[in-house]
């Protein structure tokens, strides 16, 4: 018969308090690996719980078998405990060879604890006095087994603390300090005790146990605060409606039934109200808190933004203002006229850079903040031959070739905005211009399965692969760059993109090399 | 000290600004080393001991001014060299981040005029 004396009442407890873990972590620890990994360490505690009650009760007779279930669970607490050590906090996989080889060496400690001899040899009943286990020659590879697993694991959780940020280590703290408490007491009086044959003190382990996971449960969903109104309320519902329900079962005439019935009907109703409206407010709440962390990281955007736009719009100040009062000074008198000349030069390349940044600087808040393209089925042809035109004359006055192969072909219409898309050719068909001394640019468009693809070729300074790394990047310029087009804001290459990118597309830059020529390809999906 | 003899080391990427800089230092009768590379700069630095150098801080992705002026006061045979930070990038810190790392200032460069420069640069230069 199963036994309820103190003890047995004790470990029940513990295995109620689990449960009702469970269900919390199983609502809303699952969203994360880490989560999911205490999940499944409670579970095994649980699971450990559970036969220590049937073993002390001797249920069915079978308290070998209890005994045996008892040590295989026990086992699985050192390897979920170790398993969730190496997931959380940074939810990482634990590696497949690692997996493998920890379930491999659990089976073989299972093994061990269901031979007939080699671990657990027999019982021996003694009145009045827990039951006591006659250990196999082998017991000491299961101490082992367990002790070492739960050392590897307080190592790694203690490792992962000193990395950890202020949030993480303090819920490191909790568990680590918690299962450093429980699994040391647990391991003396359900392991170690009994090795040296003291079993008064076996069940203790599942006492402690509880405590520490009540502990580490907080701190794991203490992100998750908010839940705990949903769980008081649901709890606080759950039990009025529990004993409406038995108040109806007792019912003392058909009236009182029907009374009973009615008001057990409206709570319900109301307690189904009160779950979703405070579910609702918790998501609404959640969504605040996104918006919220979506609003800082766009502000931090927007200060790094202005902090390298005014410090590039400071440059071409600078100039300008130490130019001109140079000239006021009177420094150019009596410079000769080349000089002057150049000097000259450069104040207007200076006010032209300032108007360039501006102007792209618009341009590009506008693309960063999501400027709403206004898409019309669009012939890329005729843009791209619009664009060519109006370049043309560039060319012409630096005596460049401008060669365009028409595609052989129509090409499908693609879902754009005009303006921005000429925005891009533009900007890729002057550059290839404004960057090319001698030779000249080819451009070519084509269809290359869904999508339509406009190359552009050139003969000019051309791009190292150093230089390539960041130049879709805000105000990024190459050195060669900079030398040729001091007036560039350094911000058409991130506008490019960013446009291209709006569109659903995709831009290649390739270069052999300094001297040796860009090439440009805008891929663009076209519309089906 | 004999200003004729001295030489000032401005490093400094933007070619419009170095054009100005070279043609002010030249009409105050300074000798002006540049080195538009902040690679280079340490090179330079030690080639040419200067008496005086003037640190841009934004120069090429991975080195920063504050890099080199590291740099330059960590060697034994720099670190008497006086720097003056002369830089565009105000953000709040970068004076206090330059002075602490052992630059006698932080000039901007939109406030400081080519003339005011040439003050300062004679001023330290007198005192050294």
């Amino acid at each position: 018969m199963f036994e309820l004396d103190f003890r047995n009442i004790i470990v029940l407890v513990s295995l109620a308090i689990h449960a009702a873990l469970l269900v919390v972590l199983f609502r809303y620890g699952r969203k994360t690996a880490g989560g999911k990994a205490y999940t499944i360490a409670i579970l095994a505690i649980a699971g450990w719980i559970m036969p220590m009650a049937l073993y002390r009760s001797n249920l069915f007779g079978e308290a070998l078998l209890w005994a045996r279930l008892l040590y295989a669970m026990a086992s699985l607490t050192s390897t979920s405990f170790l398993f969730f050590t190496l997931i959380f906090p940074d939810n990482k996989r634990v590696p497949i060879w690692l997996q493998i080889f920890f379930i491999f060496e659990n089976f073989l400690i299972i093994l061990l604890c269901f031979h007939p001899t080699l671990m657990i040899s027999g019982l021996q009943f003694v009145p009045g006095h827990e039951t006591r286990i006659l250990w196999g020659s082998l017991y000491f590879i299961y101490a082992n087994h367990i002790s070492l697993l739960f050392l590897a694991g307080f190592i790694v959780l203690y490792l992962k603390r000193r990395k950890a940020d202020a949030l993480v280590k303090s819920q490191i703290n909790y568990i680590l300090g918690g299962y450093f408490v429980a699994a040391n007491l647990a391991m003396t009086t359900n392991l170690i005790l009994p090795w040296l044959g003291y079993f008064e003190l076996n069940w203790l382990g599942q006492f402690f146990s509880t405590l520490i996971a009540v502990l580490t449960t907080y701190a794991i969903l203490k992100r998750q605060l908010l839940y705990i109104r949903l769980i008081a309320t649901e709890g606080f519902i759950l039990i009025l409606n529990f004993l409406l329900v038995v108040q109806l079962i007792f019912s003392k005439s058909y009236q009182n039934f029907l009374v009973n019935l009615l008001v057990l009907a409206a709570v319900a109703a109301i307690s189904v109200l009160l779950v979703k409206s405070v579910n609702k407010e918790i998501q609404r709440r959640e969504e605040l808190t996104k918006a919220n962390l979506r609003l800082q990281e766009l502000d931090k955007q927007k200060t790094e933004f202005l902090d390298i736009a005014s410090h590039q719009l400071r440059t071409p100040l600078s100039a300008l203002i130490g130019l001109l009062s140079m000239q006021c000074d009177g420094d150019f008198e009596g410079l000769e006229k080349t000089e002057i000349k150049q000097q000259q030069k450069n104040m207007l390349t200076s006010a032209e850079r300032l108007k360039n940044i501006v102007h792209d600087l618009m341009e590009a808040m506008e693309v960063e903040l999501g400027a709403k393209l206004k898409p019309v089925p669009t012939d890329i042809a005729k843009l791209i031959e619009d664009t060519i035109n109006t370049l043309q004359p560039n060319y012409e006055r630096k005596k460049l070739f401008l060669k365009y192969t028409p595609p052989d072909s129509p090409l499908p219409q693609i879902n754009a905005d005009p303006s921005f898309l000429t925005h891009v050719f533009m900007n890729l068909i002057d550059n290839a211009c404004n960057y090319t001394e001698a030779g000249g640019a080819t451009i070519e468009l084509y269809q290359e399965k869904n999508q339509v693809v406009f190359q552009i070729i050139d003969t000019g300074i051309g791009i190292t692969a150093k230089e390539k790394e960041n130049l879709f990047g805000k105000f990024v310029r190459a050195k060669r760059a900079m030398l040729v087009r001091p007036d560039g804001s350094g911000l058409g290459l991130f506008i490019v993109k960013k446009i291209v990118e709006a569109h659903g597309g995709k831009i290649i830059l390739t270069s052999d090399g300094e001297n040796k020529g860009s090439a440009f390809k805008v891929y663009l999906p076209a519309k089906l | 000290m004999d200003f004729q003899k001295a030489k000032i080391m401005l490093v400094e990427d933007d070619p419009i600004i170095i054009d100005m800089y070279r043609l002010k230092f030249k009409l105050a009768e300074l000798n002006l080393i540049v080195s538009p590379s902040a690679k280079e700069t340490i090179k330079t630095v030690t080639e040419n001991k200067p008496d005086l150098i003037l640190l841009d801080l934004q120069l090429e992705d991975n080195i920063s001014g504050f890099d080199i002026l590291r740099e330059i006061k960590a060697r034994s045979e720099t670190k008497n060299i006086p720097v003056y930070i002369l830089s565009n990038k105000r953000e709040r810190g970068n004076r206090e981040e330059g002075i602490r790392l052992g630059a006698v200032d932080f000039l901007a460069k939109t406030d400081i005029k080519p003339e005011d420069l040439i003050k300062i640069v004679r001023d330290k230069l007198e005192n050294i």
